[in-house]
């Protein structure tokens, strides 16, 4: 049943996210237009530019809203999911999930798991298109200050930019690179289930379920945020100045989102079997 | 064994003082068509709820078939509740595979017919539909499913006259005489024809559960009548 609860799932949720996934390309391809002007042409080679055209101040307007639109659709892929976490869970629709043959873990899971994922996509989409953006940009400035194209450049000198990227960002090996994947994957399901837990404990409220649910979800980022910043990182400074400990402040982060996500999914799960209360 | 329903010292408190069901117990066998009735706060939806694993009981139990309110029970009660519960952005259709996906008891094409014989277009999206519409493809879902109990929750509240002979006509079609039926109600004297047997149920706790033949019998009045006069003001 895990499977078909994953399928249904998806299939009320893609609509509005590939919305979101095409406005997204929208506004990269907006705002790698945006850089195609004379002003910032002029601005490339270094010569000063008083007069500014429609078009010029045009293109500087679309790139404050692409950045709008990029924290936007982060933002709102969140709050999307919530919403949608509410009204199959604990609206009228939950009248509904709630009655279906299923265990509440495949209905946890399947809702995490969806959730996740699109959270995941949207993610990555967003660094793509700031990636071509940045790239778009390069490309330009590249153009009136070099001959032959950007890529090809990329290609020709991949060893050196590589190395200098590495040491720019204190990469040890690409190995680290791919050990961030997981840490990637450990932050959005923690996303994913703060909102889930959020709203859960929700409706441990008598008459008040979404305003318990928002304040839930603030006090649960905050107590993550005060054993982060205030618990683990003196204790990791200090073992680290102690003894060069590797073990990273990074990775007790993520040692500590598994842990408030393993809490919060058995809290759910508490709740909606011994505590549920649809209205 | 014919029970299919045992309900023992029931109760459900939200706090000390709302108690919407109080210390019931109570048997309900299969193959009847039983009205659960009483005035408004009388308990009947929350016990429907907590029979569907939607409120879990401050005390007591309940099985059904002999298991509690879990995904087995889940899959052999078929239940409508008193509000429009399905995804207003799907289509009739899509909530067609939806129930056939997780309910093995649900025949299709037997809610096809239905919506057909209601002219319900299945390719429509449930909130172009109107209210009585929404309510009948609820119940067309519902009554589709080859299930050992069906708790419906105010079934002919919301529709006009005609529907709901369409409605009642629908419910004894479309159910299987070795399942129950568990119809909770205001408009005692619309279902009364239907019934074999009625729950009166007031603050919570129950008042009388008999046959409609023994209440006409006994009383010598319809069902309709003697619940004015238990429950008259």
């Amino acid at each position: 049943m895990l499977g078909k609860l994953i399928k249904h799932e998806w299939k009320s949720t893609y609509k509005i996210c590939c919305v979101m996934l095409i406005f997204l390309a929208v506004m990269t391809i907006l705002g790698c237009l945006s850089f195609r002007t004379q002003f910032w042409s002029e601005a490339f080679k270094g010569n000063d530019v008083n007069n500014l055209t429609i078009l010029d101040y045009s293109g500087i307007l679309m790139l404050v809203f692409y950045v709008i639109a990029i924290i936007g659709v982060i933002c709102g892929s969140l709050i999307y999911i919530a919403v949608h976490f509410y009204k199959g869970l604990y609206s009228e629709e939950g009248y509904l999930t709630h009655t279906l043959p299923v265990s509440s873990h495949e209905i946890l899971i399947s809702r995490l798991l969806v959730g996740s994922c699109w959270y995941i996509i949207i993610c990555i989409m967003a660094i793509l298109s700031i990636v071509i953006l940045v790239y778009s940009v390069m490309a330009i400035a590249f153009s009136v200050t070099e001959s032959g194209s950007l890529l090809s450049y990329i290609i020709a000198n991949r060893d050196s930019i590589f190395a200098s990227i590495r040491e720019s960002y204190n990469i040890e090996s690409w190995s680290y690179v791919f050990w961030s994947i997981p840490s990637m994957i450990v932050s959005t399901v923690y996303s994913i289930m703060t909102i889930l837990g959020a709203l859960t404990l929700g409706q441990l409220s008598g008459k008040h379920k979404v305003m318990m649910s928002i304040v839930s979800y603030f006090a649960i980022t905050v107590v993550q945020s005060l054993i982060n910043n205030i618990i683990l990182l003196p204790v990791m400074l200090t073992a680290s100045m102690n003894n060069g400990n590797s073990f990273g402040w990074n990775n007790l982060t993520i040692v500590l989102n598994v842990v408030i996500t393993v809490v919060l999914y058995f809290l759910s799960y508490f709740i909606i079997t011994k505590k549920l209360n649809l209205e | 064994m014919n029970d299919l329903v045992e309900i023992v010292g029931l109760t459900k408190a939200y706090d000390a003082r709302n108690i919407a069901v109080n210390n019931m117990t109570l048997t309900l066998p299969k193959g009847r068509i039983i009205g659960l009735l009483g005035p408004n706060g009388s308990g009947k939806t929350t016990l429907i709820k907590m029979m569907n694993g939607l409120l879990v009981p401050t005390q007591g139990s309940i099985k059904i078939n002999g298991h509690f309110p879990g995904a087995e029970t889940k899959a052999r009660v078929a239940y409508l509740p008193d509000k429009t519960y399905l995804n207003h952005s799907q289509k009739v259709s899509e909530l067609l595979v939806f129930y056939q996906d997780f309910y093995q008891d649900f025949e299709i094409d037997k809610a096809k017919k239905m919506l057909e014989n209601l002219g319900i277009d299945p390719s429509s999206k449930m909130k172009t539909l109107s209210k009585g519409t929404k309510e009948k493809v609820q119940l067309i879902l519902v009554m589709s499913r080859n299930a050992d109990l069906y708790i419906l929750d105010e079934p002919i509240a919301g529709v006009d006259p005609a529907a709901r002979d369409y409605i009642l006509k629908t419910i004894i079609n479309n159910y299987n005489p070795e399942a129950s039926i568990i119809l909770a109600t205001h408009l005692i004297g619309d279902i009364e024809s239907v019934l074999d047997e009625v729950i009166f149920l007031r603050y919570g706790q129950l008042v009388l559960y008999n046959s409609v033949d023994n209440i006409r019998e006994q009383q010598g009045k319809s069902v309709d009548a003697y619940f004015r006069e238990v429950f008259a003001c």
